[in-house]
């Protein structure tokens, strides 16, 4: 069981993250676009923090995000966006499926850490 | 053909840090019309590398971001040059070929094959006219100095994040009109906002890449990097880079576009000759980055970002609209919700 899922297109992002969690001492799972997301979310329900691209192939992001609250049914995860992407209007998409957090990249772990291991707590 | 000889380089223009220049072959014998050329170059914001007739195709051949190529009707000993012009017309047929002919001889005493060679000719002293040819072909597309200055701060920015620990330098701006690769891989993605749609395309060697990579300077962290880790490199280098433009410049309305006819051009690219067409012989704006490793146990890589708005172009509405343009994002930190 993960504590983290994070679910990005470039392998270069999510050997980025998933390395500087991992040694953290922070467990983590990832996936390709948004669609294996919701597989991994669905296999995996007791994840407590997913990090999500916007853009992705086969599923954007704030889809996912949307889907997990709707179909997977799961309301309580934490949801982050990391993304190149800072548009109000995908913002406020997102907040209204219930997001934590927005982070333009490029990613800067040691400015998440603490918010991290309080949400996977 | 991916490292450039050293051939005799002309006075270099002394424009500000982001002014666009264009670089040059000038195969001139003469020291009187080459002085007179320096000249010239300097107020036209050109960098040259001077080549003899022999050593010319060579230079040619090692150089892939030129603007135009300067020769002179005669060489030194007299013999004419169509032969050459020929051959450098048929070896890089994108480039301009400008040609200085003797007071009173025009196009019409040339061969065919030489004057269809041709972009135009000059004469002798006649500088005025080679400045036309100059603001003809070279600079007849205007890339206002603050959005060069502003693409170039949004890619080193992006070039550090993803090389870690690396030094990042760029040379000036330049505007090339050669359509050749650079290295083995490239990305290429569309941008857009309300005065331009093109590509920007990121040009760079696998090897060079790999070995930061191996070096543990970059964001992915495996042991047996391939070059699917390079290509995974430069994928998130353009990400970043487009979402900076379009986090600055925004959009073009989905809502403006509807009923209009959206244009869309074949991109062309020829493998065997590193040749890629996006349609358009416009001038295309270049940046020539180089990653080094200031422990020096690395080889430089080099990565070159083209710019081709062969869509859209219009840097009048920039200048109008770039009072409106959105604050740089910070990036790297988390907004809490």
């Amino acid at each position: 069981m993960a504590q983290v899922l994070v679910v990005d297109d470039s392998d270069a992002v999510r050997s980025e993250v998933s390395g500087f969690l991992s040694k953290n001492g922070i467990t983590v799972a990832t996936a390709v676009d948004g669609k294996d997301g919701l597989v991994k979310i669905k296999g995996d329900p007791g994840v407590k923090l997913i990090f999500a691209d916007v853009n992705m192939p086969n599923m954007d992001g704030l889809t996912m995000v949307e889907k997990i609250r709707s179909e997977v049914g799961n309301k309580t995860v934490n949801i982050i966006m990391l993304t190149t992407e800072s548009d109000a209007g995908m913002k406020e998409r997102g907040k209204a499926a219930g997001i934590k957090g927005w982070i333009v990249k490029p990613f800067n772990g040691a400015n998440v850490l603490d918010a991290v291991k309080k949400m996977v707590a | 053909m991916n490292s450039p000889l050293n051939p005799d380089v002309m006075a270099q223009p002394t424009p500000s840090e982001h002014e666009v220049l264009s670089k040059v072959i000038v195969v001139e014998h003469d020291a009187q019309s080459l002085a007179a050329m320096k000249a010239c170059f300097e107020e036209c914001k050109l960098g040259g590398y001077r080549a003899s007739p022999e050593s010319a195709p060579a230079v040619l051949g090692a150089n892939i971001d030129l603007g135009a190529i300067f020769l002179s009707e005669v060489d030194g000993n007299g013999h004419d040059c169509f032969a050459l012009v020929h051959a450098l017309h048929m070896a890089r047929p994108d480039l301009p070929v400008f040609m200085r002919m003797a007071p009173g001889h025009g196009v019409e005493d040339l061969p065919e094959a030489v004057s269809k060679a041709l972009a135009g000719v000059y004469a002798t002293g006649d500088y005025g006219r080679a400045k036309e040819l100059i603001e003809t072909y070279l600079f007849s597309r205007h890339y206002p100095n603050e959005f060069v200055s502003e693409i170039k701060g949004m890619t080193l920015a992006a070039l550090r994040a993803s090389f870690k620990g690396m030094q990042v330098e760029v040379e000036q701006p330049y505007i090339v009109k050669d359509k050749l690769i650079y290295g083995e891989l490239f990305s290429l993605i569309p941008l857009e906002s309300n005065w331009c749609r093109g590509y920007m395309m990121l040009q760079s060697e696998e090897e060079k890449i790999l070995d930061i990579i191996r070096a543990k300077k970059t964001t992915v962290n495996t042991p047996e990097p391939t070059f699917r880790h390079v290509n995974a490199v430069l994928g998130e280098l353009s990400n970043m880079v487009w979402g900076s433009f379009k986090n600055r410049y925004g959009l073009k309305s989905l809502q403006d576009g509807l009923g209009q006819v959206r244009v869309e051009i074949p991109i062309i690219v020829n493998h065997m000759r590193k040749y890629i067409s996006f349609g358009s012989d416009d001038a295309q704006l270049c940046f020539k980055f180089t990653v080094t490793d200031p422990d020096g146990k690395l080889d430089s890589s080099v990565l070159y970002q083209k710019f081709i708005f062969s869509l859209d172009w219009a840097p009048e509405k920039y200048d109008e609209s770039n009072q409106n343009v959105n604050e740089l994002v910070s990036s790297g930190e988390l907004e809490l919700f």
